[in-house]
């Protein structure tokens, strides 16, 4: 047993220590980062199989996330129309009808939104929720 | 190899002078005794039990007096026999200490200068301040290393009638005391001396002369040099019973011949010394630890209080304190403008390039002075951080570990610590935020704000702390802790963003970034999120990640500073 | 001329006297030409063809003979007109083909210096020495009368000589003079035998001389010159007949009971009529046979009235013997300085007077022997040259000025005196106005005009016939002609077939044959628009592509190929375009499609993925304003 004053650290200690700092920090993040995000449980819309028979998908709801490209159209009582850009990807735009209800929030151009979507009629995505990015 | 077949038996109510010449690993001999030094073969005894093998000794029991005196030089001598002594005795009511500490300050001669600040103390002054520091505990093995070295005569023999009288002290105490000075041999009652690790000779100082053939002491060192160690220490080994017999006559008062066979046992290699001494009783002291929360805080008021008698340091605080939160006002000092936003649906294509581009360009200014207005108050926050705590473990390490070694308890030291900077942290952060946000009406949740600031400070402060105990010294501690600092900003990928792999590599481990995106996060609802999120390439975490991150980082900087702290460092 | 002049008053008062006629032309008409008859002459024996024919009808206005002595048989030529007639027919000389080919025969003849020509001169000449003046013997007039009969048996004397010495003979038997008579007698018979054998010889091989090698000329005159030959033909008959009429005349001399002024005037009249004849050889030795017949002298010519009158009034001299003696002599001697002044011209290559100067010698003096013995050498330039100028004259007429122009041109190589101007410029101008007519005719062509083409045509060719240029303009036109036709087939057959690049690839062939169709003009522009129209934006595609904007350049041909869809080389640049912008022309097809089907959303989706591929893409945004529009129907 090594004498009171001449104590030394064992580093490996000091390493584990850390590590299992380390991933009780990894892991906390991840919970928070899962619990964070409302629409977890939603599956989040396949473009492709959007884009090739929309009708499929009717009637479900997706979660989408995406960046904000251009107002289309805007009318007072129905809401707004704007084209997303799907993340991750240059040229897969979907149209996205915001209604009235959120009008106020500020919807802007280049602006990350994740919406709740939902297939509508002819194909029409409109927005049962969404939050800013 | 420092030390090399050393056996010797220093008897209780004893003054054992250890010379030699430089090197011959006298203090080191001291060092192995306090136990700071392992013996690699070997063993050493208190009151017959082995201290490496079975229970050490308590702190109470050993008093180290190290070569440099160690002594806080704004705490006056008063104020540092108090804090040793509550450091050290607990169950003592401010009375009875103060009387303890009266008493002891006036053994060691220093009851007049009681009020003074041990800055203002001669050398000789602050020997016996440290002598009697440790005595605090009247510990029965006392270890003094060269406390008369570089002292006037007078001093020097101050202390020599101080060291004789504590060794004479109640039920008697083991003084060895490490010295150079060969003037005082006869007031010891036994010499050893060391020679090259050796020891070649151990025993009464006036037969000194007689085992070296010698006129006096003061040739010592020159005939030392005549042969070399192994001889010597041969030499003694062959000698050293009859000399034994003689200290044992000289101790026991009753004067007994030293038998024929015992002459030849101690030729012995396996002679046991201590055979030699008659066995004495075992001391029974009982001395009261003091709590962990009485060591907490001592050691926190100590801390104020050395700050703020600290002029320097006081204002190098306030300046930061306030300082910094005004440089990164002027960038903003009428708020954060305002940004038109872009329009899409231009029936043109060029127009419409024409808006982007002008929108760019908008964004680029403003997110531009959005976030830099943001990290720099971030990057002045790590730096008061460092401020904070890098050299507050390394610079007083050497008083630490003394302290440690006196029984000072690691984690209520790293605690005591902790407040402080914590508290100070907290002070520059908060108002940080507070003032940037008055001043410049940064939009967001205050409160987060103030909170993130104050989580990245103390991340800085916390991952600083742990170098401070890491480094062996304060400079070397700074220095780090600037390099940290340093690589902050650069690294954060708020000026530039990083290439992704290296980025996702190095951001865990930059407190700054957290910082920095924890902040932005606030302004989530604004534009300026939106603009700062465009033109920043770096993406931004969200706010309670950002707020575990930097939790994180202050544990791991605690963890590193326990660690740090809890090694034995003596020089 | 002198000679003409006296000719013309001997011509009229002879006529008159002799055969008791009103004259064989007007004495109003006599006048004119006798008091010029230097221009005549001269003028009409090289004039243009164009007076011929006027010479010819001139030659009308002789009334007919009216009884002539011999019956209206006795040919007469009138020098002062040089109008020849004969029983009732009248030729010009000169400018009379008939004179053309007689001269030119005689051009083409060679020289008569046959041993037979020469042995005849030489008895002529004997005979004129035997009769001369002072030398008239009656040994020498025996011996020139036995001459006569055997001169008489040459076929160049054609019996003048027996005609003259029938009347010698019968002056003689006038005169009782019966050894002279029976003399004679079997001298006539002798030499009439002889005679009869050398004209047989002398005919057939006359046939062998018969006219020059035929050159090429215009149909038309050698149709004349046949003719003119065939007339010739029938004269030699008629001098073979002479000869025996002036037989029969001697058979009746023997009849009738001859009185010595009967004989005289016989004898006279023969004179006459040898002078008239031309043979002033014969002249001479019957005027000296005359003096030697009738020796009292009285030479003077017993004429009528007018003819006397007339005769001296154009001669000044009184009509005698001696008077016709003198005429002959200077007829001789002029066609001796014709013939000379024909070599000095032909010496100095001036072939166009020499000519003329051996034409006029010809005339007068043809049974003369500087004319009969001329070389043939000499002849043949003449006759090269006469020749070659009828040559350009019938080029002239008959319009072909490309020999016309080599013709003066060698011409003027040949003769130095030859003008040129005259027949160069009536080329000249003639070809210019032909290309003129024709250069219109072309542009009439060119734009259509058919009636300013054939008249133009017409025109050009009136004025130049054989103009090379003419043969190509004729095939240009008609093949223009050709092609139009054609190419109207074909734009019809092509616009049926819609191939309208067809068309408009070849668009300048049809443009020029629908000139004169306003409807299939109208069809024609709307093809040629729309295939403009087409190639207008191929070529902006093209551009486009050059660019690599593909996706832009498909959208433009897209448009136009939906408005032309059966266009081969739009198609295939869409084909092409497609492949090369493919996911943008992917995408929008895919976005009409569902559009189609009434899938908004995705349909909109699809639309605004071509709009990010291609961002200035017309039909995306079309459709994303549409799509949008359905979506919020109230949206603005």
């Amino acid at each position: 047993m090594p004498r009171r004053a001449s104590s030394r650290t064992n580093p490996v200690s000091l390493v584990v220590a850390l590590v299992l700092l380390a991933g009780a920090l990894g892991g906390g993040a991840y919970v928070w980062t899962a619990l964070s995000d409302p629409y977890r449980t939603l599956a989040p819309i396949d473009v492709t199989a959007y884009l090739q028979d929309a009708n499929s998908l009717r009637g479900n709801v997706y979660k989408f996330t995406g960046t904000i490209d251009t107002q289309l159209a805007w009318s007072a009582g129905q809401g707004r129309l704007y084209s997303v850009v799907a993340d991750g990807t240059k040229n897969d735009v979907l149209p996205v009808l915001i209604p009235p209800q959120f009008d106020h929030v500020n919807v802007q151009k280049d602006q990350r939104f994740t919406f709740k979507i939902e297939v509508g009629d002819k194909g029409m995505l409109s927005a049962s929720d969404l939050r800013k990015l | 190899m420092l030390l090399r077949d050393i056996s010797a038996h220093f008897p209780r109510r004893h003054l054992c002078a250890i010379v030699g010449p430089s090197g011959s690993g006298k203090s080191t001999l001291l060092k192995a005794i306090a136990g700071i030094f392992e013996p690699a073969k070997g063993s050493i005894h208190w009151e017959g039990r082995d201290l490496a093998a079975e229970r050490d000794l308590d702190p109470h029991e050993i008093g180290y007096v190290p070569q440099f005196g160690i002594s806080f030089d704004l705490l006056t001598v008063e104020e540092s026999m108090d804090t040793a002594l509550r450091l050290r005795v607990g169950g003592l009511t401010e009375g009875m200490r103060k009387k303890l500490a009266m008493e002891i300050l006036k053994d060691a001669g220093l009851d007049e200068i009681a009020g003074r600040r041990t800055a203002v103390l001669s050398g000789g002054q602050k020997r016996r301040l440290a002598l009697a520091v440790e005595m605090a505990t009247q510990p029965v093995l006392l270890l003094c290393d060269e406390v008369t070295s570089g002292l006037d005569t007078k001093s020097e023999d101050e202390i020599m009638k101080l060291m004789r009288r504590l060794a004479n002290e109640g039920q008697g105490r083991t003084v060895l005391s490490v010295t150079h000075s060969l003037r005082h041999l006869e007031m010891h009652d036994t010499v050893a001396v060391l020679y090259q690790g050796r020891l070649v000779y151990h025993g009464a100082p006036d037969l000194l002369p007689h085992f070296f053939t010698i006129p006096g002491p003061e040739h010592l060192f020159d005939c030392l040099e005549t042969r070399p160690p192994d001889d010597w220490a041969m030499s003694w080994r062959k000698h050293r019973a009859a000399y034994y017999a003689c200290l044992v006559d000289a101790v026991t008062p009753v004067g007994r011949a030293v038998e024929e066979p015992l002459r030849g046992a101690l030729i012995d290699e396996n002679f046991s010394i201590e055979s030699v001494f008659p066995r004495e009783k075992k001391l029974e002291i009982k001395v009261e630890e003091p709590t962990w929360m009485t060591q907490f805080l001592v050691l926190l008021t100590r801390q104020w209080r050395l700050l703020i008698r600290d002029r320097g340091q006081l204002l190098l605080q306030l300046a930061l304190l306030f300082g910094f939160p005004c440089l990164v006002v002027i960038f903003a000092w009428d708020g954060l403008p305002q940004i038109a936003n872009l329009t899409g649906g231009h029936a043109n294509a060029v127009e419409q390039l024409i808006a982007d581009a002008s929108f760019s360009l908008q964004a680029v200014k403003v997110g531009g002075l959005v976030s830099g207005l943001v990290m720099f108050q971030v990057v002045l926050l790590t730096l008061m951080g460092s401020n904070n705590s890098a050299r507050e473990i390394a610079g007083q390490r050497a008083i630490f570990e003394k302290e440690k070694f006196a029984g000072l308890r690691t984690s209520a030291f790293l605690a005591s610590k902790g407040v402080y900077v914590a508290a100070l942290l907290t002070a520059q952060s908060v108002w940080m935020a507070l003032f940037v946000n008055t001043i410049c009406h940064f939009p967001g949740d205050l409160f987060s704000q103030a909170l993130i600031l104050v989580l990245v400070n103390a991340a800085m402060t916390s991952m600083c702390l742990g170098i401070s105990a890491q480094m062996k010294t304060a400079d070397q501690a700074s220095l780090v802790s600037v390099y940290l600092v340093g690589f902050q900003l650069p690294l954060s990928g708020a000026v530039l963003a990083l290439p992704h792999v290296l980025g996702s590599m190095t951001r865990p481990f930059i407190a700054a970034y957290w910082g920095w995106s924890g902040y932005l996060t606030t302004m989530r609802d604004t534009r300026f999120y939106d603009v700062v999120r465009m033109t920043s390439g770096t993406s931004l975490a969200a706010y309670p990640v950002c707020v575990l991150v930097l939790l994180a980082h202050v544990a791991a900087g605690l963890v590193l500073a326990y660690y740090g702290a809890r090694e034995s460092r003596w020089e | 001329m002198k000679r003409s002049l006296l000719a013309g008053a001997l011509w009229g008062s002879a006529l008159t006297i002799s055969f008791g006629q009103g004259g064989l032309v007007q004495p109003q008409g006599q006048q004119q030409p006798a008091a010029q008859p230097a221009a005549q002459p001269a003028t009409n024996t090289q004039s243009a063809p164009a007076s011929s024919g006027g010479g010819g009808g001139e030659g009308g206005n002789s009334s007919k003979q009216q009884g002539s002595f011999l019956g209206g048989d006795a040919p007469m030529f009138d020098p002062g007109t040089e109008i020849f007639t004969w029983d009732g027919h009248n030729w010009h000389v000169s400018d009379n083909r008939l004179f053309q080919a007689r001269f030119e025969k005689y051009l083409a003849a060679p020289e008569e210096t046959t041993a037979q020509d020469l042995a005849y001169q030489q008895i002529l000449k004997q005979i004129l020495d035997d009769l001369a003046p002072g030398n008239a013997t009656p040994a020498h007039v025996n011996e020139a009368f036995r001459l006569l009969a055997q001169a008489a048996t040459y076929d160049i004397d054609a019996r003048l000589c027996e005609s003259i010495a029938d009347a010698v003979y019968s002056a003689w038997r006038t005169q009782d003079n019966q050894a002279q008579i029976t003399q004679a007698d079997a001298g006539l018979e002798a030499d009439r035998r002889k005679m009869e054998w050398n004209a047989k010889m002398a005919a057939s091989a006359l046939q062998m001389d018969q006219g020059p090698g035929a050159k090429d000329k215009a149909n038309a005159a050698q149709w004349q010159q046949d003719e003119n030959q065939k007339r010739d033909m029938e004269m030699q008959q008629y001098t073979v007949r002479l000869t025996e009429i002036m037989a029969t005349i001697k058979t009746n001399q023997a009849k009738k009971e001859l009185s010595e002024l009967q004989s005289k005037i016989e004898f006279q009249a023969l004179l006459v009529q040898l002078f008239l004849q031309r043979r002033f050889q014969h002249v001479l030795i019957g005027t000296r046979f005359y003096r030697a017949v009738f020796t009292d002298g009285d030479t003077g010519l017993k004429l009528g009235k007018e003819a006397q009158d007339m005769f001296s009034s154009s001669t000044g001299m009184p009509p005698t013997v001696g008077t016709m003696d003198s005429m002959a002599d200077e007829v001789i001697r002029d066609v001796r300085e014709g013939v000379q002044a024909f070599q000095y011209l032909l010496s100095q290559n001036e072939l166009e007077s020499a000519s003329k100067r051996l034409a006029e010698s010809f005339t007068t003096g043809e049974y003369l022997p500087e004319i009969r013995t001329l070389p043939r050498e000499q002849k043949r330039k003449a006759l090269q040259f006469e020749k070659q100028s009828d040559q350009l004259l019938s080029a002239l007429e008959v319009k072909d000025y490309t020999l016309a122009e080599k013709l003066v041109t060698l011409l003027a190589t040949t003769a130095t005196d030859f003008d040129t101007s005259k027949a160069t410029a009536a080329i000249e101008t003639a070809k210019q106005i032909s290309a003129f007519h024709l250069a219109k005719a072309r542009n009439a062509a060119v734009s259509g005009d058919k009636a300013t083409l054939e008249s133009e045509l017409t025109a050009a060719t009136e004025i130049w016939p054989r103009n090379p240029a003419l043969t190509k303009a004729a095939d240009l036109i008609f093949n223009q002609g050709d092609a139009q036709e054609k190419a109207l087939v074909d734009l019809d057959q092509l616009l049926s077939q819609k191939n309208y690049r067809a068309i408009y690839d070849d668009k300048m062939r049809y443009i020029a044959a629908v000139a004169m169709y306003p409807d299939r003009q109208e069809q024609l522009k709307k093809v040629i628009d729309q295939m403009a129209e087409i190639d207008t934006v191929m070529i902006q595609a093209d551009e486009m592509t050059k660019q690599s904007d593909y996706a832009g350049a498909w959208e433009v041909v897209e448009k136009t190929f939906n408005k032309y869809p059966d266009d081969s080389k739009l198609n295939e640049m869409r084909a092409n375009l497609t492949t090369q912008a493919a996911e943008f022309v992917l995408t929008i097809r895919k976005a009409q499609e569902l559009e189609q089907k009434d899938e908004v959303g995705s349909s909109l989706a699809w639309f605004l993925k071509a709009q990010k591929i291609y961002p200035n893409s017309n039909y995306a945004q079309d459709g994303i304003q549409r799509l949008a529009k359905k979506v919020l129907p109230e949206s603005s």
